[in-house]
C-alpha cells in the first residue's frame, strides 16, 4: 500500500514540475526539459508491459493538454515505453535484476542508470522534435535541440530521481 | 483462427503500441491547427485555471518590468495625444477600432506551432480572428475563444501569415516564421528592384480588416535576394518580445461584420 502511494506520487510530483515550470522554461535558448517521462523510467521491472504502455500514453497525454499539443507528447511517450524492455535487456547486469529491488541509481548504480536514462530520454526527445518540426528542412537546427534538451532533461531527471525514489 | 489468436497473442504488447500510436497520430494529423486548438480548449478549462493561479505568483516577480514597459507605452501614448490634440481634430462619431485590455496566462516561444493564452473569453466581447498586439507592436490573432478564456496564434507560429509594408515606400508584402528564433521572422513577396536598407521598419498594411494599418511589426535586420523570382528575402527583427510579453491588447473591428457582409454579397454577384 505505501509502495503503491509512493508510485502515485511518483506520477504526479514530475508532472507538476513539467507544468508549471519546466514547460515556461528554456535553457541555453534551445533545451527544453521533458521530466514528466521519470516515473516511467522507475515503473517496477514486474510491471505488466501493456499497462506500462497505456500509463505511457495517458502520461503524454495529460501533458499535451496542459501544453495544447495533441498527441505530440503521448505518442513519443508511448514509443520510448515501448523500447524499454528492449533497452532493459540489452542493460542488464551480469545477474540480471531482482525482482524485489526497485530500478535506480541506489540498487544498480549510477553507471547503469546513466546509460539506462539516456537511452529512452534520446528515444523520447528524437521522436518529439522530429514530430513536432515535421520536416527536415532545418535539421542542423533540430539536432542541436534534441542533444541540448537530452542533456538538461537527463539533468533533472537524475536529480528528481534521487529526490523522490531513494531506494 | 487459432493461429490468429496464437499471433495476436504473441505480438498483443506491438499490436497495442501501434493502436496507441495511430491514436496519438490521428489526434496530431486529424484536425486543422485552428480546430485542433478548439477542440482542446474544451479539455483546456482546467490547465486554463491552472496556468492563470500559477500566472499569478508568477507576475508579482515580474512587477517591474511589468511597470516599466506601462510607463513606456503611457509615454508613448501621451506623445501621440498630444499630437491630435494640436491638430484639431473633427469629432469622431464613430471609432472603427476599440481596444480590450488582456492578461497573458500561457505561452510557449520554443516549438514549431506556438500558442498564447489570455484570460479573456467570448464573456468580455472576445471574437474570432480579433487582431492582438503588444505593448511593443503585433503579437498575432486570436484562433478560438471559450467561456473566459482565449488562444492566440502568434506571428511565431508556422501557420501565421500577415500581410505587412516597408514603412518607407508602402511596399507589402507576407510576414511568415521559419520556426527557428522567436525574436525574428521571414518577410517575403518584396520585389528586388526597391531599395532596402537595415533598420528599415515594417508595419501592419490593414488590408484584411483585423489590423488597423501601421502597427509596428519589427525592422529589417538582414536580406538577400533570390536571384530565381527576383523577390528579396528579408529577416525581420521583431518589436514584441515573446519571451517577456505580459500584456496584450485585442483589436475589436466595429466594421468587420459589416465589410463581411459587403464581401459576402460581392461573392454571391459573382456567381
Amino acid at each position: 500500500m505505501k509502495n503503491n502511494l509512493r508510485y502515485i506520487l511518483l506520477f504526479i510530483i514530475p508532472l507538476i514540475f513539467q507544468v508549471l515550470i519546466f514547460d515556461k522554461a528554456y535553457f541555453w535558448g534551445y533545451a527544453n526539459v521533458y521530466i514528466y517521462i521519470l516515473p516511467i523510467l522507475l515503473l517496477p521491472i514486474t510491471l505488466n508491459k501493456h499497462l506500462a504502455l497505456l500509463l505511457g500514453f495517458a502520461l503524454g497525454f495529460i501533458v499535451d493538454i496542459f501544453n495544447s499539443t495533441p498527441g505530440i507528447h503521448a505518442a513519443a511517450t508511448v514509443f520510448m515505453t515501448y523500447f524499454r524492455p528492449l533497452v532493459l535487456r540489452i542493460y542488464a547486469p551480469h545477474d540480471s535484476y531482482e525482482v524485489n529491488k526497485n530500478l535506480g541509481i541506489i540498487n544498480y548504480g549510477f553507471k547503469w542508470f546513466f546509460k539506462y536514462a539516456i537511452s529512452l530520454i534520446l528515444l523520447h526527445h528524437t521522436f518529439l522534435f522530429i514530430v513536432d518540426t515535421w520536416s527536415f528542412a532545418n535539421f542542423g537546427h533540430t539536432i542541436l535541440k534534441i542533444f541540448l534538451s537530452c542533456f538538461a532533461s537527463l539533468l533533472f531527471i537524475i536529480m528528481g530521481h534521487l529526490l523522490i525514489m531513494k531506494d | 483462427m487459432r493461429n490468429l489468436i496464437n499471433f495476436i497473442f504473441k505480438y498483443s504488447y506491438t499490436i497495442l503500441f501501434i493502436i496507441l500510436l495511430v491514436i496519438s497520430f490521428i489526434f496530431i494529423f486529424s484536425n486543422s491547427p485552428l480546430q485542433r486548438v478548439s477542440y482542446f480548449n474544451s479539455a483546456n478549462r482546467l490547465s486554463g485555471i491552472v496556468s492563470k493561479e500559477w500566472q499569478n505568483i508568477d507576475n508579482y516577480f515580474n512587477l517591474k518590468n511589468i511597470n516599466k514597459s506601462l510607463l513606456l507605452e503611457n509615454q508613448y501614448l501621451r506623445n501621440n495625444l498630444e499630437k491630435y490634440r494640436n491638430e484639431k481634430v473633427p469629432t469622431i462619431d464613430n471609432i472603427s477600432f476599440e481596444y480590450i485590455a488582456g492578461k497573458v496566462i500561457n505561452i510557449s516561444v520554443n516549438k514549431s506551432n506556438n500558442f498564447i493564452c489570455v484570460d479573456k473569453g467570448k464573456k468580455h466581447g472576445i471574437k474570432n480572428e480579433m487582431a492582438v498586439i503588444g505593448t511593443n507592436g503585433v503579437v498575432g490573432t486570436v484562433v478560438s475563444v471559450s467561456e473566459n478564456f482565449s488562444t492566440v496564434m502568434p506571428i511565431i507560429n508556422k501557420k501565421s501569415a500577415l500581410s505587412v509594408k516597408l514603412e518607407k515606400n508602402n511596399y507589402f508584402g507576407s510576414l511568415t516564421w521559419d520556426g527557428n528564433s522567436p525574436s525574428e521572422a521571414i518577410l517575403s513577396e518584396i520585389p528586388s528592384y526597391i531599395s532596402l536598407h537595415k533598420g528599415d521598419k515594417v508595419i501592419t498594411t490593414g488590408f484584411s480588416l483585423i489590423f488597423p494599418e501601421g502597427i509596428p511589426v519589427g525592422i529589417v535586420k538582414d536580406f538577400t535576394i533570390n536571384k530565381s523570382d527576383k523577390f528579396y528575402s528579408i529577416t525581420v527583427s521583431l518589436f514584441t518580445d515573446f519571451h517577456n510579453l505580459n500584456h496584450v491588447y485585442f483589436i475589436k473591428n466595429n466594421f468587420v461584420d459589416e465589410f463581411n457582409t459587403l464581401e459576402s454579397k460581392n461573392k454571391e454577384n459573382e456567381k
